[in-house]
C-alpha cells in the first residue's frame, strides 16, 4: 500500500533540522545522567554519614573540610546532597515507568475498544487533569497516609493522564491500519490485539514520554517535599533540603538550598535532554 | 460545527460533574477534624459535637453530599471554617490578586515563548537555536521554588534590583479604593500614578519567574510548530518565489502553526493558576492560592472544594475555548473524524 | 542581520519593568516620619469576638480593643521591658471589693465611662459580657466556669446599680483575678449585642466582623488577610497615657520578611521570630530583642495507652535519653529556660528547685540500663511531630540523635497541622513533641488542661485518678498552703509516671527597632501596646 492511502494525521512529520544538534543533546545528557549515578552510587562509600547531627557545627560556609557546608543541623550538605541523588533518581524513574505502563493500556484500552469505555476514560482523564498536578498528590498522601510510597503513588496518578492520551492517540490510528483487521480475519481474540498488536506499536512514543516524565516526576516530588509531605527527616531529599534551606536565605546563607537545587536541575535537565534525543532520534 | 460544539459542551459538562465528586470525597478524607480545631484548646465533647452540627459534619455521608451538589448548582461553595465567611465570597475576594498576577504572567509568558520559539525556529540549526533549546532544557527543569528563591538572593538581597517580596504593595502603602480589585487599574483610577507604580514593581519579579516557567512549553510548541510550518510544501513553494523570507515567516509559517500555539497558551493559562500556589506562599501575596495552602493545612474543607471546583471549571473551559479556537482555525481538520 | 520587532519591543518591556521596580527598591531607614505611629509585623486577623477560638494576632488585637474591670500590672525591669506581675489593678472600676468571706464581689466602675463610640457604658454591660463570656455560645466558657466558682452566671452576676455589679461565688476562687484579666472578658456593647443577636441569641456573627471597643483603641480599619489599623480611643478611661495614635498590624505571614522589613525600618516591631533570626538581630546596632522568658512549655508526651509506653521504665528510659541541655542550646540558640515537670520554676507553687533544673538528668548509660531491665532491646518508635511548628521539628531530629546512642531507633513521622491536633487530642499518638501556654499562671489550670483525664488538650492519654482528684481539690481549694501541697504532690505524680517529659520553656521574642519602648510580657502573652512608646 502506498503512502497516498494513509491519512495526512498518521503521517510522520519530518523535522528539517541537520542531525548533530539532536545527537548532541542526547550526548549531553546521557552523560549527566551517567555522572550523577555514578556519584550516586560510589559518593555515600566514600563521604560521611549524611544524617549524622554535630552540635555547635550548624551552617557553615563551603569549606575545605564541607564541599558545600553545612545545614542547620551541622549535618554536611554534600553528603546529603550525594545521598539524594539515589532517592530521587530512583522515585522519579519509578514513577514514570509505572505511570508509563499503566497509562498506556488504559490509553490502549480505551483507543482500541471505544464506545463508552472510552467516554469514560477520556473524562476522568480530564477531569484528572482538571486538578492541578501535586494538590492531587497532597490529596492521595492524604487519604492513605503521608509516607513516601504513597506520595510516589500520588504522583504515579498524576503523570497518568498524559500517558493515557498519548496511547490512545495512537492506538485509535492504529486501529484504522489493515492489520489489524488482518490478524481478526486470522482469528487473534480481542486480548490478543491489545497486548500482541496494538501496545507493541502504541508504545515507542511514551517509551520516550517517560523519560520527559521521570524529570517531571522529581519536581512535583520535590514540591511536595518542599511542602513537608511524603519524605520525613531525617532523609536527605532535594526538596525537603531546599525547604529546609528556605529561610536561611535571609541571612545570607545560600548554601543548603542552593546545592540541591542545582543537582535537582541537572537530573532533570538530563531525562529531558534525552528525551528530546532520543525523538529526535526516532523522527530523523 | 454546531454538533462539534454540542458535543463538547456535553464532554465538558460530565467532566466538570466527574471532578466534583472526586473532590468531594477526596477532600471529606483530608486529615484532621476542622471541629476540633474549630473548638480550640479549651473545648468540651458537647461544643464539639455542637459545632459539627452546625456546618453539617454529622449527617451521613450521602446526606453531605446532596447537599453539597444542591448548593453546587447554586453557586453556593459551603463556608470556611476558619474565616466564617462563604467561600465564594472569599474567592472573589483574593482572586483580583491571583488573577492580576497570572495575566502579567501570562503576557509574559506568551511574549518570551512565542519570541523565543520564532527566533529558534527561524535560525534553526544555528546558534540561537542552540541557546534558545537550551533555554528551555534548563527552564523545564528547573523547580520553580529554587528558582524563585536563588532570584529573590540575587536580584533582591544582593543586588536590590526589584523590591522585597512583601506582598502586593510596600510595606505602609495603603491600597487604593476598590474598583476592580487589580491594584494598578484602581490606582490608576484613583489618580494615583505612583501606587501604581509600585503595585507594578511589586508586581513584576513573581510575574517575571513565573511568567519565564510558563512559557518553557510554549517555547518548544511554537519552535516545532514553525519549523514544521516553514518546511510544509506550500511554503517552501512561496520561497521559492523570491518573496521576502520575513513575509514568509510571519505570513505563511506563523498562520500555519497558530493552532498548535493557541492549543498551548491554553495549557500555560492552565498551569499558571495552578502554578500560582507555590509563588503565592514565596512572594506573601494574598492571593487565592495561599488561601488554598492555609486551608489544606487546617482542613478547611469547604475551602479545598471549592477551590478546585472553581479552578477545575476554569481549566475545562480554557480547554474548550482553546479547542474551539483550534478547529476554527485550522480548516485542514475534518470535524466528522475529530473528537 | 533580520531584525524582528517583537525581540526589541520585548526587551524594553522587560527592561522597563526592571527600571521600574528599581526605582521602588528604596526604602526610609528610619522612622522619624511616625513617632507616635507603630507598625508591626505579626499574623492573620480572623476574627474579632473575644470568645471564639482565633489567632494568637487576633487575640492581640482584642486585648486592646477591649478594657476589662481590670488589668495585670506591668513594672519595668532591669532588661528594659515591663513584666507582669501577679498583681492586678483597677482599669474600668473605681473600686473593688471582696466580702469577708471572699464570696461576694462589688465592682464599682468609674465615672463617666463610655465606649468609643459615645454610648455610656454601664453594669449592665459589664454583666451582659460576663455572662455571655460564661456562655454556651462561648468557645472559652469551660474554664472559666471552673476555676471562678461560678455555677449559674445568671443567678450569680447582678448589676445593682448602672454603677455597680455583684458576683457571688460558690466559694473563694484564686485564679478569679487572672480571669477577669483575660482578654475574653473584655467588656462588648450590651445594647450592640442584643440588637444583633443573630441565631444563636449571642450575636456571635457580629461580634466576630464588628467591634465595639471600651479599650485603649478603636479599630479604624480592617483588610482580610493583610491588615489592620487601630487608633488611639480618646474615650478610654485612661486615654491620657496611651502615647501611640496609630498602630498599623500587618499580616506578614513569612518571618524572614517580617526580620527583613524590621532590619529596612518598614515596621517597628517583629512578632514570631524564630531563634536563628532573633539571634541575627541581636547584633544589629539598630535593633533591640526583648528575649522574655514565658510559659510557652515543650514537652514529649508518651502515651501509656500505646506500647511500647505501657512500660514505664520504657518511659524513664527515654526521659534520661533526651538531650535537654543540647536542646537549648541548639534548637533554641539559648532563647528557653529548662522545664521542671508539668509546673515550670516561673509558675506559682512549682516543686523546681532552682531556675536551672531539669526534673531528669540526660545519661544515655542510665537510660540503657533501664532499657534493659525493662527487657526490651532493638526498640524503634514513630515520633510524632506538626511539621507546622519549626521548633517541634528542630527539636524532633535532635532527639532522634540522642536517643540512637541509648539504643532507640526513632522514625519521625511529620503530620500536617490539622491532623496532629486532631489525633494528639484523641489521644492517638504515643510519642510526640507538643507545646503549651496556659492563659493563667495558675498550676491547677496548667495540670488540669494538659493531664486531667480525658480533658480536651490532654493529648498524653494520663489518666490517673490520684492525680485527678488532686487538681481538682486544689481548684476548689482557697487556702494558699493547702493548695502549694496539693500542687506538690500532683507534680511528683507526674515526674514520677514519666508520661509528661518538660522539654524546655521557650522565651517569648519580640524584637524591635532601638527607638521603640515598652514591650509588655503579660501572663497571656499578648502585647498590651498602650505602653508602646519611642525613646
Amino acid at each position: 500500500m502506498t503512502t497516498a492511502t494513509v491519512p495526512v494525521s498518521a503521517r510522520r512529520r519530518r523535522l528539517a533540522l541537520p542531525r548533530g544538534h539532536g545527537d548532541l543533546g542526547l550526548r549531553i545528557g546521557l552523560l549527566l545522567l551517567a555522572v550523577l549515578v555514578l556519584i550516586g552510587v560510589v559518593g555515600p562509600l566514600l563521604l560521611p554519614d549524611p544524617n549524622a547531627t554535630t552540635a555547635g557545627q550548624s551552617l557553615l560556609p563551603p569549606s575545605p573540610e564541607h564541599l558545600f557546608g553545612t545545614d542547620r543541623y551541622g549535618r554536611d550538605l554534600l553528603a546529603r546532597t550525594v545521598a539524594a541523588i539515589r532517592l530521587d533518581l530512583v522515585l522519579g524513574i519509578g514513577v514514570a515507568v509505572a505511570a508509563m505502563l499503566l497509562g498506556s493500556l488504559l490509553g490502549a484500552l480505551a483507543g482500541y475498544l471505544g464506545g463508552i469505555v472510552d467516554e469514560v476514560v477520556m473524562r476522568l482523564t480530564d477531569a484528572l487533569l482538571a486538578f492541578p498536578g501535586f494538590v492531587l498528590a497532597l490529596m492521595v498522601v492524604a487519604f492513605t497516609g503521608n509516607s513516601l510510597v504513597f506520595m510516589a503513588i500520588g504522583v504515579t496518578i498524576g503523570s497518568m493522564p498524559h500517558f493515557v492520551r498519548l496511547s490512545r492517540a495512537r492506538a485509535l490510528s492504529e486501529r484504522e491500519l489493515d492489520y489489524i483487521p488482518a490478524s481478526k480475519l486470522a482469528g487473534s481474540g480481542r486480548g490478543d490485539i491489545i497486548f500482541g498488536h496494538i501496545m507493541p506499536n502504541t508504545i515507542g512514543a511514551p517509551l520516550i514520554q517517560t523519560t520527559v516524565t521521570a524529570g517531571w516526576a522529581i519536581l512535583d516530588i520535590a514540591a511536595l517535599s518542599f511542602l513537608g509531605v511524603g519524605v520525613q527527616p531525617p532523609t536527605a531529599e532535594w526538596g525537603t533540603m531546599i525547604s529546609e534551606g528556605y529561610s536561611e536565605i535571609l541571612t545570607g546563607k545560600w548554601w543548603p538550598a542552593f546545592f540541591p537545587g542545582l543537582f535537582m536541575l541537572f537530573a532533570v535537565l538530563a531525562f529531558q535532554l534525552i528525551g528530546d534525543g532520543l525523538s529526535k532520534w526516532k523522527n530523523t | 460545527m454546531t454538533r462539534y460544539l454540542l458535543r463538547r459542551l456535553l464532554s465538558s459538562a460530565i467532566t466538570i460533574a466527574l471532578m466534583a465528586v472526586l473532590v468531594f470525597f477526596a477532600s471529606r478524607v483530608l486529615p484532621g477534624d476542622p471541629a476540633v480545631i474549630r473548638a480550640g484548646n479549651d473545648a468540651t465533647p458537647e461544643l464539639i459535637a455542637r459545632i459539627r452540627a452546625e456546618h453539617g459534619l454529622d449527617r451521613p455521608l450521602y446526606e453531605q453530599f446532596f447537599h453539597y451538589l444542591g448548593g453546587l448548582l447554586h453557586g453556593d461553595l459551603g463556608t470556611s471554617v476558619r474565616t466564617g465567611n462563604p467561600v465564594s465570597a472569599d474567592l472573589l475576594t483574593f482572586l483580583p490578586a491571583t488573577l492580576e498576577l497570572s495575566l502579567l504572567a501570562f503576557v509574559v509568558a506568551v511574549l518570551v515563548g512565542v519570541t523565543v520559539g520564532t527566533v529558534a525556529a527561524a535560525k534553526a540549526g544555528r546558534w540561537p537555536d542552540a541557546a534558545a533549546r537550551g533555554f528551555t532544557a534548563v527552564g523545564g527543569s528547573m523547580p520553580s521554588f529554587w528558582l524563585a528563591l536563588m532570584a529573590i538572593f540575587v536580584l533582591v538581597y544582593t543586588l536590590g534590583l526589584f523590591p522585597s517580596p512583601v506582598g502586593r504593595l510596600p510595606l505602609g502603602t495603603s491600597a487604593p479604593p476598590r474598583h476592580t480589585g487589580f491594584l494598578t487599574i484602581d490606582a490608576l483610577l484613583a489618580g494615583d500614578g505612583a501606587l501604581a507604580a509600585s503595585a507594578l514593581a511589586q508586581l513584576a519579579l513573581p510575574a517575571l519567574l513565573l511568567g519565564t516557567l510558563s512559557s518553557i512549553a510554549l517555547a518548544r510548541i511554537t519552535r516545532t510548530a514553525m519549523i514544521d510550518a516553514l518546511s510544509a510544501s506550500h511554503t517552501r513553494a512561496a520561497r521559492g518565489l523570491n518573496l521576502r523570507r520575513r513575509h514568509i515567516l510571519v505570513q505563511e509559517g506563523f498562520r500555519n502553526a497558530l493552532p498548535t500555539i493557541l492549543t498551548s497558551m491554553g495549557f500555560v493559562a492552565g498551569h499558571l493558576i495552578a502554578g500560582n500556589i507555590i509563588v503565592e506562599q514565596i512572594f506573601s501575596w494574598p492571593g487565592i492560592g495561599r488561601y488554598l495552602s492555609t486551608a489544606i493545612s487546617q482542613s478547611d474543607l469547604d475551602v479545598v472544594q471549592g477551590f478546585v471546583i472553581v479552578v477545575g471549571i476554569g481549566y475545562v473551559l480554557i480547554n474548550l475555548v482553546v479547542d474551539l479556537l483550534y478547529v476554527v482555525s485550522d480548516p485542514r481538520i475534518d470535524l466528522r473524524r475529530a473528537g | 542581520m533580520r531584525r524582528k520587532h517583537i525581540a526589541p519591543i520585548l526587551a524594553a518591556a522587560l527592561t522597563g519593568l526592571v527600571a521600574l521596580s528599581g526605582c521602588q527598591g528604596g526604602s526610609q531607614g528610619d522612622s522619624g516620619g511616625r513617632s507616635h505611629s507603630f507598625i508591626i509585623g505579626a499574623g492573620e486577623v480572623d476574627g474579632l469576638d473575644p470568645v471564639q477560638t482565633k489567632t494568637m494576632t487576633a487575640q492581640m488585637v482584642v486585648a486592646n480593643l477591649y478594657a476589662n474591670l481590670i488589668e495585670q500590672k506591668m513594672v519595668p525591669v532591669a532588661d528594659g521591658y515591663l513584666d507582669g506581675t501577679e498583681e492586678y489593678v483597677n482599669s474600668i472600676v473605681k473600686s473593688y471589693e471582696t466580702s469577708a468571706d471572699g464570696k461576694v464581689l462589688t465592682f464599682t466602675l468609674a465615672d463617666g465611662l463610655t465606649f468609643a463610640d459615645g454610648s455610656p457604658l454601664t453594669a449592665d454591660d459589664v454583666v451582659y459580657t460576663m455572662k455571655r463570656t460564661l456562655s454556651d455560645a462561648s468557645y472559652v466558657s469551660g474554664s472559666s466556669t471552673v476555676f471562678m466558682h461560678i455555677s449559674d452566671a445568671e443567678k450569680q452576676i447582678v448589676a445593682v446599680d448602672p454603677a455597680t455589679v455583684r458576683v457571688t461565688l460558690d466559694s473563694p476562687a484564686p485564679a478569679l483575678n487572672a480571669f477577669l484579666a483575660l482578654s475574653t472578658f473584655g467588656i462588648l456593647n450590651a445594647e450592640k449585642g442584643t440588637a444583633n443577636a443573630g441565631a444563636n441569641g449571642a450575636a456571635t456573627e457580629f461580634f466576630v466582623k464588628n467591634a465595639t471597643p471600651s479599650g485603649p483603641f478603636t479599630l479604624e480599619s480592617w483588610n482580610a488577610g493583610e491588615s489592620v489599623k487601630l487608633a488611639k480611643n480618646p474615650k478610654y478611661v485612661h486615654a491620657g497615657d496611651v502615647y501611640p495614635e496609630q498602630l498599623t498590624i500587618l499580616n506578614m505571614a513569612d518571618e524572614d520578611q517580617r526580620y527583613l522589613a524590621l532590619k529596612n525600618g518598614d515596621i517597628d516591631v517583629a512578632l514570631d521570630l524564630s531563634p536563628r533570626l532573633v539571634k541575627e538581630a541581636s547584633s544589629e546596632p539598630a535593633l533591640t530583642v526583648h528575649s522574655m522568658p514565658s510559659n510557652t512549655l515543650y514537652y514529649l508526651g508518651m502515651n501509656a495507652k500505646v506500647a511500647p509506653f505501657d512500660n514505664k521504665l520504657v518511659r524513664q528510659a527515654v526521659a534520661a535519653a533526651v538531650p535537654y541541655e543540647l536542646l537549648m542550646q541548639e534548637v533554641l540558640l539559648g532563647q528557653a529556660s529548662p522545664a521542671y515537670g508539668v509546673v515550670p520554676h516561673n509558675m506559682a507553687t512549682s516543686t523546681a528547685p532552682s531556675e536551672t533544673a531539669t526534673q531528669y538528668q540526660t545519661d544515655p548509660q542510665r537510660a540503657k540500663q533501664l532499657l534493659a531491665q525493662a527487657g526490651v532491646s532493638n526498640l524503634t518508635v514513630d515520633l510524632s511531630i506538626s511539621s507546622a511548628d519549626p521548633i517541634s521539628v528542630d527539636s524532633a531530629v535532635h532527639i532522634q540523635t540522642a536517643l540512637a546512642q541509648a539504643g532507640i531507633k526513632v522514625q519521625i513521622k511529620q503530620l500536617a497541622d490539622a491532623d496532629f491536633e486532631t489525633k494528639s487530642k484523641a489521644q492517638e499518638l504515643g510519642f510526640f513533641v507538643a507545646n503549651w501556654a496556659s492563659w493563667v499562671q495558675d498550676p491547677f489550670f496548667q495540670m488540669r488542661a494538659l493531664l486531667l483525664t480525658d480533658r480536651a488538650t490532654n493529648r498524653t492519654g494520663f489518666a490517673n485518678a490520684e492525680f485527678d482528684k488532686l487538681v481538682l481539690d486544689g481548684i476548689a481549694e482557697g487556702d494558699k498552703a493547702r493548695r502549694d501541697e496539693l500542687s506538690a504532690q500532683a507534680q511528683r505524680i507526674v515526674v514520677d509516671e514519666a508520661s509528661f517529659v518538660g522539654l524546655f520553656t521557650k522565651n517569648l521574642t519580640v524584637v524591635t527597632r532601638s527607638d521603640v519602648d515598652g514591650i509588655t510580657l503579660a501572663d497571656d502573652q499578648l502585647l498590651r501596646l498602650k505602653y508602646l512608646s519611642r525613646k
